[in-house]
């Protein structure tokens, strides 16, 4: 059973009470939104319906039901405290002094918000500019981003996706702020590129879990992915397709040996040794240096 | 102080570009609401409908840019005239009828919904025929298009206004719009004009869709939001009062931007209290007409 929530929290709940009460499913696999996940899952704990969360970061997402006597909740995606630690060893290494913080107003980009300042409270990095927020639908980001270049900014972090993100790449060109930046691995999304293009997407960097690998016999690998994903209609994401593979598998494993009743410690399947910084150049993503 | 100006200036600049937008959509709000007394909820999903399928023009068939905005504005033109069919003459029988307020809301859902299954629910680029380039306009930068939007929206509120005051057809509408009765005797066809009323109002919306599809993205959700600004610069402006709902479309679109400035997280909010106490002030609009009350 395969359904859209369009990243809407209210059609998220929708599908999957549908799922748990008319399409009697053993298991689910997603969601990709953070705000559609922060929705459903109380609903999957409530039905003890085991939930594999595969791309989706926000850390109550797990955190939530961490302390149940039995928790329905899984995840092979990199949570907002691992992504944005790799942010701010970025920021450390560069030795950046001022940062600024953007995010946008869905469930995830407030729970990115929060993740973000109590990390670089931590790492005693100063916050100068934002938190500011913008509607994930927004189409002129000038008037957040000149309070950024006010604040002398070197470095920005904003937890934006795709859309949002070519519109603060569009306005920091209108404004002339030419700082480096970064979100989550919602800017790996091939989206990203579509939607800006590549000159407006140059130098914008994201965390991500592999960068697609460009010598002979990968390559010919990723053609055929590909194709095979655009004759379904739809766009080949490398990083939330290899996961959502391993989620899957290790769903079907949990059922094998231990049937649909689990009750295993270990419910986070992805750590900080899998994660990095990648920056776009040239309309390809590579390892940020 | 010099920074302030710039970014006041910035503000301006983005501001104008969008409220021109709002503008262009109000109209066709006050075009069908002098001759019918009602509105098209859906003209966000028309504007909608404007973009997708210039899209198709554009991209997917390859036709100029020009072609495309045309077949755009004759196609959303033509679905005013369905919607006029369907959502209005059947429900306008009597006067103080309000059915026509769901039946367009009706067709606006009905419109989403079947974009979604034609053009997916995912943002769509539409490239700007004018480049990515951004131009300078003393300290404020502002893309071609945004250029182009500002130059085309309110040209296009003017020329309808031209219309509607020398043409013979637009006087006919015009006459209409004032005295329903006195339009027929004299062998004005009203029915006729009703339905011209909707064709400008919905091509108003189509050529809006069109014109923001660069800056938005083209994608079935599009329309929702302008819908509801336009409708706000509509009745902030003064319904009856084409000049005033130029207006209105722009200081909505100024109002937004400035706020932006001062409190992002605020921005919408400030500025439709704005509205509300101005509304509060002169329940007409900005520059509506005063009511005489007699008692």
């Amino acid at each position: 059973m395969v359904y859209d929530d369009e990243t809407k929290p209210a059609k998220g709940v929708e599908n999957v009470t549908r799922m748990i009460t008319r399409d009697k499913v053993f298991a689910i696999v997603g969601p990709v939104n953070s705000g559609v996940a922060l929705a459903i899952i109380d609903i999957c704990q409530k039905m003890e319906m085991p939930l594999m969360d595969t791309i989706a970061t926000a850390e109550p997402i797990i955190e939530r039901y961490a302390k149940a006597p039995k928790s329905y909740i899984f995840r092979v995606s990199l949570n907002d405290g691992i992504q944005t630690s790799f942010m701010i060893d970025h920021i450390q290494k560069k030795k950046y002094q001022r940062i600024g913080l953007m995010h946008d107003s869905t469930g995830w980009g407030q729970s990115g918000r929060d993740t973000a300042l109590r990390l670089l409270k931590d790492a005693k990095i100063n916050v100068v500019a934002g938190p500011e927020v913008f509607d994930q639908n927004d189409t002129d980001m000038t008037p957040q981003l000149t309070k950024m270049k006010d604040a002398k900014v070197d470095f920005i972090i904003s937890y934006s996706l795709a859309p949002a993100g070519v519109q603060i790449a569009k306005s920091m060109q209108k404004i002339q702020l030419g700082v480096p930046w970064t979100s989550t691995w919602a800017l790996i999304a091939p989206n990203f590129l579509k939607l800006g293009g590549k000159e407006t997407v140059e130098g914008v960097m994201a965390v991500t879990s592999y960068t697609p690998d460009h010598s002979e016999n990968p390559k010919k690998l990723n053609a055929k992915v590909d194709q095979r994903f655009k004759d379904q209609g739809g766009d080949f994401h490398p990083v939330a397709t290899a996961q959502t593979y391993d989620g899957a598998r290790l769903v079907l494993r949990a059922l094998d040996r231990v049937g649909p009743d689990p009750t295993p410690d270990n419910h986070e399947a992805l750590g900080r040794e899998s994660g990095f910084l990648a920056i776009w150049k040239n309309g390809k993503l590579v390892r940020a240096e | 102080m010099e920074t302030f100006f710039v970014k006041l200036w910035q503000a301006v600049v983005s501001g104008l570009s969008i409220g021109s937008v709002y503008a262009l959509i109000a109209q066709g709000y006050y075009v069908t609401f002098i001759t019918t007394g009602a509105l098209n909820f859906g003209q966000g999903e028309f504007l909608m409908m404007g973009a997708l399928f210039g899209l198709t023009c554009h991209i997917t068939l390859g036709l100029p840019y020009g072609l495309a905005v045309a077949g755009s504005v004759v196609l959303v033109g033509f679905m005013g005239v369905g919607l006029d069919r369907v959502a209005i003459r059947p429900v306008l029988r009597h006067a103080l009828s309000l059915s026509w307020v769901l039946s367009t809301v009706a067709i606006s859902i009905i419109l989403k919904n079947a974009a979604v299954q034609i053009w997916g629910p995912e943002q769509i680029k539409f490239p700007s025929p004018f480049g990515d380039a951004v131009l300078r306009v003393g300290p404020a930068g502002i893309f071609p298009q945004e250029l182009f939007i500002i130059v085309a929206a309110t040209g296009t509120v003017l020329l309808v206004q031209v219309f509607l005051k020398r043409a013979v057809l637009g006087k006919a509408l015009t006459a209409v719009a004032f005295n329903r009765n006195a339009a027929a005797v004299m062998g004005i066809n009203v029915q006729r004009m009703v339905v011209l009323a909707f064709v400008i109002s919905s091509a108003l919306a189509g050529l809006g869709g069109i014109l923001i599809a660069p800056i938005t993205f083209a994608w079935a959700y599009m329309g929702t939001v302008p819908g509801i600004k336009a409708f706000a610069a509509a009745i902030f402006g003064g319904l009856e009062n084409p000049i005033g709902i130029l207006v209105g479309g722009l200081v909505i679109g100024l109002l937004e931007q400035l706020f932006g400035i001062i409190n992002s997280n605020l921005k919408e909010g400030i500025t439709f209290l704005v509205i509300l106490l101005i509304l509060a002030l002169r329940p007409t609009g900005l520059m509506g007409k005063k009511e005489i009350e007699k008692v």
